[in-house]
């Protein structure tokens, strides 16, 4: 095990934190919050000094990284940052629970959007923005941005964005990894951008266009408001963020081919149109219902069903009502929904469409055995083979993200909370999602589990972000073995 | 005189060779295996040099320098191209030959532009499959033989067991048939005869009818064998030429006939009618790529002699089974075994030629020779010919050529029956404008009619002189 290439990367990570952390001390002088100023300082500058320390420190150091030492990389990488990220938010006094302030932390880094604070409004503006920050930097990955920044950094980037990034394979946009992190970044920006721009014209502040941009396009969901989205109560603004939730739970490698003009490739990628047709049919599902009973008339329906939709599929979590008081038809979809996720390639979470639609393929294949014994049939996605590794891959995810589930089931209901509460709670955090039902649902939050809890669930995000087998690697003794 | 390098003395080198001597060309062949190079300086009347084919030095010696064409036609489509593209570099020969079979039907259209100073690429299996798809187009009831300019066509019938017409003379066999058809040879025995009006049928022969599509239908239909919808296909062998056919047969039902045929069925059922195709195949990691490559058709792993298959898979409600694999005696067997459980027709692919009139005798539908497309090949783009196409019968002893009747030419202005021709030559057919005819001994022949004749592949330059002036 290289662990000074180790300690060299997780330096530049911390680096690469120190510059963010930048952003929220601009806010903090635009608005004038001293004390946030000065605790926001007092983690850059010790951050940046030990940074280049230890770079300094391990300048000569071999620069072959395994595979075996990037799922360590990649995993340190994320608590450390997290680790460091919360600071701020107990220094400053507005989350004075070192515990909760990590939750909070790795919630925003992992785009989960689960939050433990009764009252947002309350909060420092610097710390708010910081708090969306972290969702913005770890929707795309943060190793993904540092591998796209410094490709000179002496380190082959691949297994890292590989680990890092969602769904069961990396597509290479060019042969070249750091170029290809450049491009989905430049990608994420520019959407980011875009939809910015959109938003003040929808009438949103500065403030919160921003902020709100960085919890659309990493599909996370913290907002600036107690009420979520709901605040602003404005169709323009819930348009444009049910757009960009759907855009940022694409493929990106499909905004590249748009980009570049390679219109077939979007019209054959079988995920994207699954994708759509999820949301299609469950939006016109809940729409019905809605319109016969909480609202009057279909276009308000249509309003609140198509948000909702978008948000829990895409896993950003997001809320204009609390669909808890929704009859049991439409919540139940919604509760179908939070098992689906984004596209692979995206910054949704979940089991992601793709995964869903090989197990169906391959489901449907086994039906033709059994019809035809001596037959020979290759399911295919996209116009391609699915290959035996995969399908063996994707069902080994499933089980054991099924298998994490239930695990997290069990251990959030050492709370004695009930078996939905517990339940949605191990979907919304291994998924990424955020809001759940009962106690957790869009008027709730996870204030009142227990410290051990907390820490569990953040853990457990932290493990869905990565799609499961990065960190759980770990934790096999065939990795510690030398 | 004609002179023509063949590299490769294989069954198609041999073949090739042994028609060009018969057609009176010099050649010489260049077989790389000495022990095969033996046997064919015996059997053929030829200079055979036993050597490898791409070096300079052996084309040198073979003559290549005052050669006119030059044939590549072994076993490895890289040596072929090779010793075209040595010819093209340091010989001057007109026109250079190669067997490729790596490259689809397609593709070989595409050649117009020379590549490695091969003029025209010649693909045995794809030639084969072309004739196969052919007589499948026009409901597999029998062999096909279509021309380029005419719509008159070629079938071939095989006498049913105790049918009224044996014993009768042509000109009274077929009462029942108003159409104007004629029978343009009879396989009788191992030869053939062709046939005047007074030639009695006899039991187990095989006609050869000219005539239009739909006249052919109607007297194959009152001999027991109406056209059928060919919905349902199993390809047993999904080697090379299997492909090749599912390909063909797949795109045919799903874009060509869309705009031929529009009934109203088809027109509520909103889209072309798919072929369901079943391919068998013995070898399973074939059987992958099969499935691969043909996501809608099914592929099925098993051997076709195998007892219990064609009821396990319920094959037995197949309309056609196409039997293509590389065992032509499994193919016989496999069609037969089809035909007796009710599978309503069949085809096979076999090697040898003369196992064809065999097939047909055998209740089996069509059949295809890969050798007899060489043979088909060779004469359509080897020899100098005026001849619009050409097709062969009997391992090349007759050829048919469509023709067109030049001004300079003697025949025209007198009835057909006041001419002299080469034995056994007979028009089966002229074109003139948008009329088609099945002509009598009274029709007159005009310039620059378009004919149909058959004759002896001997008499095939005479034929030419006689009707295209000299060549």
């Amino acid at each position: 095990m290289n662990l000074k290439l180790v300690t060299r990367i997780i330096a530049v990570l911390a680096c690469v934190l120190a510059l963010m952390l930048l952003f929220p001390l601009i806010v903090a002088l635009l608005y004038r919050e001293h004390a946030e100023m000065i605790a926001l300082l007092q983690v850059i500058i010790p951050t940046a000094l030990a940074g280049v320390m230890l770079l300094y420190a391990t300048r000569n150091v071999q620069r072959t990284l395994s595979n075996h030492d990037g799922f360590l990389v990649v995993s340190l990488a994320w608590i450390t940052m997290a680790a460091i990220g919360a600071v701020p938010f107990m220094t400053s006094g507005a989350i004075p629970s070192y515990t909760d302030a990590f939750f909070e932390t790795m919630s925003g880094f992992s785009t989960t959007g689960a939050s433990i604070l009764d009252d947002i409004e309350v909060l420092p503006r610097s710390m708010l923005f910081w708090r969306s920050l972290t969702h913005w930097l770890g929707g795309m990955g943060i190793i993904v941005l540092a591998v796209a920044i410094f490709p000179l950094l002496g380190f082959k980037g691949l297994q890292l964005v590989r680990a890092e990034a969602p769904g069961p394979s990396v597509d290479k946009l060019t042969p070249k990894i750091a170029k290809t992190a450049k491009i989905l970044w430049l990608i994420y920006v520019g959407l980011s951008l875009l939809e910015t721009i959109l938003l003040l014209l929808a009438g949103l502040t500065l403030f919160d266009a921003l902020t709100h941009t960085f919890g659309t396009m990493a599909t996370g969901g913290f907002s600036t408001r107690n009420e979520s989205i709901a605040a602003f109560d404005s169709p323009a603004v819930e348009a444009i963020i049910t757009v960009f939730m759907l855009l940022a739970g694409t493929n990106f490698v499909l905004h590249f081919s748009l980009l570049t003009g390679r219109l077939r490739r979007i019209y054959r990628d079988t995920e994207f149109k699954v994708y759509l047709g999820i949301f299609a049919s469950a939006t016109i599902v809940t729409t019905l219902v809605l319109a016969q009973t909480t609202y009057s008339g279909i276009g308000e329906s249509l309003r609140y069903a198509s948000f909702q939709v978008a948000s829990i599929l895409t896993t950003t979590g997001y809320v204009t009502a609390d669909y808890t008081l929704w009859p049991t038809l439409a919540m139940t979809t919604l509760f179908i929904l939070m098992f689906v996720g984004g596209c692979a390639g995206s910054t949704g979470g979940g089991i992601k469409v793709v995964r869903l639609t090989t197990l169906f393929k391959q489901g449907m294949n086994e039906m033709k055995y059994l019809l035809h014994p001596r037959g020979v049939f290759t399911p295919q996605m996209n116009r391609v083979p699915l290959r035996k590794t995969m399908v063996l891959g994707v069902t080994a995810f499933f089980f054991l993200y099924l298998l994490l589930l239930l695990l997290t089931t069990l251990v959030v209901s050492l709370s004695g909370d009930s078996l939905l509460t517990a339940f949605s709670t191990a979907l919304a955090t291994l998924g990424n999602i955020g809001p759940g039902f009962d106690a957790i649902g869009p008027t709730g939050n996870y204030a009142g589990y227990p410290t051990g809890i907390k820490w569990f669930l953040s853990i457990i995000m932290m493990i869905g972000r990565l799609e499961i087998f990065t960190v759980l690697i770990l934790f096999t003794p065939r990795f510690w073995r030398r | 005189m004609m002179k023509v390098i063949v590299l490769g003395g294989g069954a198609v080198g041999s073949e090739i060779a042994q028609q060009l001597i018969a057609s009176d060309i010099d050649v010489v062949v260049i077989e790389r295996d000495p022990e095969v190079a033996r046997i064919l300086s015996n059997r053929l009347d030829c200079a055979v040099i036993n050597a490898m084919g791409n070096s300079t030095d052996v084309l040198r010696k073979a003559g290549t320098a005052d050669a006119d064409v030059f044939v590549a036609v072994t076993g490895s489509d890289e040596v072929n191209m090779v010793a075209c593209g040595l010819v093209a570099s340091e010989f001057d020969v007109p026109r250079k030959i190669a067997r490729i079979r790596n490259i689809s039907y397609s593709e070989t259209i595409l050649t117009a532009r020379k590549f490695m100073g091969i003029d025209l690429i010649i693909n045995p299996e794809i030639e084969a499959a072309y004739e196969l798809l052919k007589s499948i187009e026009h409901g597999a009831l029998s062999d096909i033989i279509v021309f380029a300019h005419s719509p008159v066509q070629i079938r071939n019938l095989p006498v049913p067991r105790g049918s009224q017409v044996i014993g009768k003379p042509l000109k009274d066999a077929f009462p029942f048939i108003s159409e104007p058809l004629l029978i343009a040879a009879i396989y009788r025995g191992n030869d053939y005869v062709i046939p005047s009006g007074n030639t009695v049928i006899q039991e187990e022969d095989i006609l050869y009818i000219a005539g239009k599509t739909m006249d052919l239908e109607n007297l194959f239909k009152s001999f027991g064998k109406p056209r059928t919808r060919l919905n349902k296909v199993v390809i047993v062998g999904g080697g090379e030429f299997g492909v090749l056919i599912a390909e063909h047969l797949l795109r045919i039902s799903g874009d060509a006939t869309e705009a031929k045929e529009q009934n109203i069925l088809r027109l509520v059922r909103g889209g072309p009618e798919r072929k369901n195709l079943v391919i068998v195949e013995s070898d399973n990691k074939v059987c992958k790529e099969l499935s691969r490559r043909f996501p809608d058709v099914l592929v099925l792993n098993a051997d076709i002699s195998e007892d219990e298959l064609f009821y396990e898979e319920n094959l037995i409600n197949a309309d056609l089974l196409l039997a293509v694999t590389d065992n032509q005696e499994l193919n016989i067997v496999t069609a037969l075994y089809a035909r007796s459980l009710g599978i309503k027709r069949s085809a096979v692919l076999v090697t040898n030629t003369k196992y064809g009139a065999i097939c047909s005798r055998l209740e089996i539908d069509a059949v295809t020779s890969i050798k007899q497309s060489v043979i088909n090949a060779v004469l359509r783009n080897l020899k100098r010919s005026t001849a619009r196409s050409v097709h062969s019968l009997f391992e090349g002893r007759i050829e048919i050529l469509e023709l067109k009747v030049d001004q300079s030419s003697s025949v025209t202005g007198k009835p057909l029956h006041a001419l002299h021709f080469p034995k056994d030559t007979l028009i089966l057919a002229i074109s003139r404008g948008q009329e088609h005819t099945i002509p009598d001994g009274n029709m007159v022949l005009q310039p620059g009619d378009m004919i149909v004749v058959i004759g002896r592949s001997e008499h095939a330059d005479v034929i030419q002189s006689i009707f295209c002036g000299q060549l």
